[in-house]
């Protein structure tokens, strides 16, 4: 899991549990309310539910199940007035197919941010001649890019899907063992995100990156190092709960023999004289394994059969449900999203298909609760930051407050990838942080390298005439995507100081601070 | 040695609130555990090595810890010389250390492992963090009666129904914008109130970290007089829960994690490397601490744990690879220190669980001890469901 020569990563983090600990707090998604019962289908009544109760609603109940703000909410890092209008144009399937086909859709203002980032992509021999040996200056790019890619790409989906395959094959960044072949490993994951699961396996098992953070590179027949074969099996492919056994590691491990890094440092060998000769056997599969000359192949054999394998597909599909539905996704669901992967070759867009339109997918509004790089990105795309001073690349700051709350764009440095569960993330320090950017982001407070127009400018600069109920309304309708529940509706015009009718006057000037309180409320904690 | 077999008037009230099945009244009662968590599977056999067991050092020919480098703990072990600055908590009796520990049904999974021992309750269908569950055990509701210190993301053993505050770092916590609008915490409380779920409960949560916390803010910490934090993040960690327990914040639980010791390769020398370098902040940090709480060090008790141990013999990378039977550092102004608590095992390769050092002590009972006679936790059973610790003396 780590290279001691690595430097130290700036975070503490360890996670345990956390999905199986989900079932018993994500509650929110589990339980029907009576107002939702009695809503008519995508207009849910804001409002009535807490009326008369004293019963805590659960947060998702607050929420709009909009279908078409779900699908703009929970297929993007944040729903936008454009997408929620274009998704309610072309219909949820026709939009989802165009984000399935991502390089057709022009990305030119994202593209033109990333040039700022220009490190980002080149390959490691390129990277070696353009910076100082060790230099970590192309992750934090990366690290930026990914901020930028999630807050402006309009390809929204297929930066998702790319987050989900860096943290199923992660390799935390920055990491000073990986300083020149990081970028070549989200490039791997970058090309393979909506292929076969089959070639993105056996592309990453190619991967300098992956075979030096899990000790690949010095696993040989001799003296095999278990770490990647352990973690190939829990972790990228048939996962922890399958029937293997410490032989079954030992054996992968044996097998795997020979894969790892050329002499350049960089780039994958395979090494015949590393590799280990003899039958071996895991889960099921064999194989006499008799010339080292033929090892690679045999890898190839191993790796697809690990891919094709039912747990593999059972551990998919309930990580995808995880991601894009719930904490707690339904058993059918995943068996459904399961067979479809192996009746597909391990393809990977025919499951994604069936998961955005399936029922469980339109009944889950509301029931993920935003990380910490959602929330940000979230924010970010509501109020219509844009990067301002041509020039300048610095989302230094942005940056640090992700740290904080503990997710550094590529920053997890275990390799099982950044928890997915609420349950892990029920953090004061995050809460605090992303409060507090609200504030400066609500009240342009950031405008060195972010530009907005302002929230007034949001809501078409109402006139002061304007009743502050409407005022109110217009403001979570643009920020939210909706009306506030009643008793919300009170607390915020008691923020504002006024009644409903009165008109807004020059508690205009309070508008940036009732963005940044609807921005730390429950409607924006969850997509 | 430290043979004390009579309770401080403080621990045996403890003992006798535990024996009646519940804590003080107000809460306060018993010691803060801090609980330190060393992911990554920590090598006790690098941290306290067995030096005087015949097959420590042919298992380890190029990383093992020579008896003659070691300090001398007693006639069978000795500590890596990186965690020098623990050996005055050692001779004081302040220090003990328990070897040869395991979790049950032992997993070489990190991700397994780390949630098992967070759990705590093998084969049953428990789900949430044991500490989560000693703390719904204990009166008291407080703000910060549960933190977790530098890291975001909450360890294993702290999941559940209770809410646990993470704290970035005490000095710098506060709700941006009360300075301009000090209805801001009322207003986002309304919004919060009356709904629940994840983001509800650390909404709550948050607001009344800031609250306790302002106190804090835009103030340097200077530590007491001769302890001498070295850097690190353990130690920035570690100073935060001085300051809140030099303020008075009634806290039960003060977790922080440090890691990663996850040495396949290259796990060094005891003259340098990179271990060393990790058990130099460690042992700095724990003995500065315990220096910086000064009288106050009496109301606490730090645990260290880590997910799993190594394998007893060294890999073809000059490291070690996952194992099982581990080493637990506890430290304390009541702990009976100055002594290498458990069954060691040997690491004669018949005496070798599949190549690793056997478990020969649950690390539950090591919990167990500490929580019910430091820490006024009545009853185990919701702690540590189906399980009967044994207590080994050293709390």
């Amino acid at each position: 899991m780590r290279n001691p020569a690595a430097k130290p990563l700036s975070r503490r983090s360890v996670l345990g549990g956390a999905a199986s600990a989900a079932a018993l707090l994500a509650t929110d998604s589990l339980l029907p309310t009576t107002a939702r019962a009695g809503a008519p289908a995508g207009r849910r009544a804001a409002g009535g539910f807490r009326a008369g109760s004293t019963a805590p609603a659960p947060v998702a109940s607050l929420v709009t199940d909009d279908p078409a703000v779900h699908v703009a909410r929970r297929l993007t890092y944040g729903a936008t007035p454009a997408t929620v209008a274009s998704v309610r144009a072309l219909g949820p399937a026709a939009w989802v197919a165009a984000q399935l086909d991502p390089f057709a859709i022009p990305d030119d203002l994202c593209s033109a941010y990333l040039e700022r980032y220009p490190l980002v992509g080149l390959a490691p021999a390129a990277l070696e001649a353009a910076v100082p040996k060790g230099s970590f200056e192309q992750m934090t790019q990366m690290q930026s890019a990914a901020l930028v890619r999630a807050t402006w790409s309009t390809r929204q989906l297929y930066e998702l899907v790319c987050e989900f395959w860096w943290n199923h094959f992660n390799v935390g960044i920055p990491n000073s063992d990986v300083w020149n072949v990081a970028g070549e490993h989200e490039r791997i994951l970058r090309d393979g995100a909506l292929g076969k699961f089959s070639d993105l396996l056996s592309a990453v098992a190619r991967s300098p990156a992956m075979l030096i953070s899990l000790n690949q590179d010095v696993s040989v027949g001799s003296n095999p190092n278990e770490n990647y074969a352990r973690e190939m099996l829990e972790l990228h492919t048939v996962g922890v709960g399958a029937n293997y056994s410490q032989q079954d590691v030992h054996e992968a491990a044996l097998l795997l023999t020979g894969l790892g890094v050329a002499g350049d440092g960089v780039s994958f060998a395979y090494t015949p004289s590393n590799h280990y000769v003899g039958p071996v056997e895991v889960m099921g599969f064999s194989d006499p394994n008799a010339s080292a000359s033929e090892g690679l192949d045999l890898v190839g054999r191993y790796l697809s059969y690990l891919a094709h394998h039912p747990s593999t597909a059972a551990h998919l599909a309930t990580k995808l449900a995880t991601r894009f539905v719930s904490d707690t996704p339904p058993a059918a669901l995943v068996d459904s999203l399961a067979a479809t992967y192996l009746a597909n070759d391990t393809a990977i867009v025919p499951v994604l298909e069936q998961l955005f339109s399936s029922s469980a997918f339109f009944a889950s509004a509301g029931q993920k609760t935003r990380r910490p790089v959602e929330q940000v990105a979230a924010s970010l795309r509501i109020l219509d930051y844009a990067l301002a001073n041509p020039g300048t690349s610095d989302l230094a700051d942005i940056d640090f407050c992700l740290g904080i709350m503990g997710q550094a764009p590529m920053g997890w440095p275990q390799p099982n990838g950044y928890p997915d569960v609420a349950s892990s993330w029920m953090s004061a320090s995050a809460a605090q942080s992303s409060w507090g950017l609200h504030l400066r982001l609500a009240l342009g407070w950031w405008t060195e390298t972010l530009s907005s127009p302002g929230v007034l400018a949001l809501i078409g600069n109402p006139a002061a005439s304007v009743p502050a109920g409407d005022v109110l309304d217009a403001l979570s309708q643009r920020l939210l995507f909706q009306r506030l529940a009643e008793r919300d509706r009170a607390t915020m015009l008691g923020f504002l100081g006024l009644a409903e009718a009165d008109p807004v006057g020059d508690r205009l000037s309070d508008l940036g601070m009732a963005a940044k309180i609807l921005l730390d409320s429950p409607y924006f904690a969850v997509r | 040695m430290s043979t004390a077999t009579t309770s401080t008037p403080l621990s045996r009230r403890a003992l006798l609130q535990a024996l009646s099945g519940r804590g003080t009244a107000d809460g306060s009662g018993g010691d803060i555990l801090v609980f330190v968590t060393l992911w990554g599977g920590f090598d006790g056999l690098t941290a306290v090595p067995p030096v005087g067991d015949a097959d420590y050092a042919p298992a380890r020919p190029t990383i093992a810890v020579p008896a003659g480098s070691a300090i001398q703990l007693d006639r069978l072990f000795g500590l890596h010389p990186a965690l020098a600055p623990l050996k005055p908590w050692w001779d004081a009796e302040k220090l003990a250390v328990v070897h040869a520990v395991g979790i049950p049904y032992p997993t070489l999974s990190h991700f397994q492992a780390q949630a098992d021992l967070g759990q705590a309750a093998p084969g049953s269908s428990v789900k949430t963090g044991f500490l989560n569950r000693m703390l719904g055990t204990l009166p008291g509701s407080s703000a910060l009666r549960a933190v977790q210190i530098g890291d975001s993301v909450l360890v294993a053993s702290l999941l559940g129904p209770e809410p646990v505050t993470t704290i970035w770092e005490v000095g710098s916590f506060q709700l941006d914008g009360v300075q301009w609008y000090a209805g801001l915490p009322k207003t986002i409380g309304q919004l919060y109130s009356g709904v629940r779920g994840p983001c509800a409960t650390t909404a709550r949560e948050t607001l009344k970290a800031c609250a306790t916390l302002g106190q804090f803010v835009g103030k340097t910490y200077t530590p007491a007089e001769g302890a001498d934090y070295p850097s690190g993040e353990l130690s920035s960690a570690l100073q935060g829960v001085a300051q809140l327990i030099k303020a008075g914040v009634t806290m039960r639980v003060a977790a922080v994690d440090y890691g990663d010791w996850d040495f396949h390769a290259a796990l060094g020398s005891p003259e340098g490397g990179a271990m060393a370098v990790m058990l130099e902040e460690l042992g700095g940090a724990l003995a500065a601490f315990a220096t910086d709480l000064g009288p106050l060090f009496d109301r606490v008790t730090i645990v260290t744990v880590s997910e799993f141990g190594r394998r007893v013999a060294e890999n073809g990378s000059a490291g070690v690879d996952h194992g099982h039977g581990n080493a637990m550092l506890v430290l304390g102004g009541h702990v009976k220190g100055g002594r290498v608590y458990g069954t060691w095992p040997t690491l004669a390769p018949s005496a070798l669980d599949g190549g690793d050092l056997k478990g020969t002590t649950d690390y539950r009972d090591v919990l167990a001890e500490v929580l019910v006679r430091r820490c006024a936790v009545g009853s185990l059973s919701t702690v540590f469901p189906r399980f009967t610790p044994r207590f080994l003396g050293l709390a």
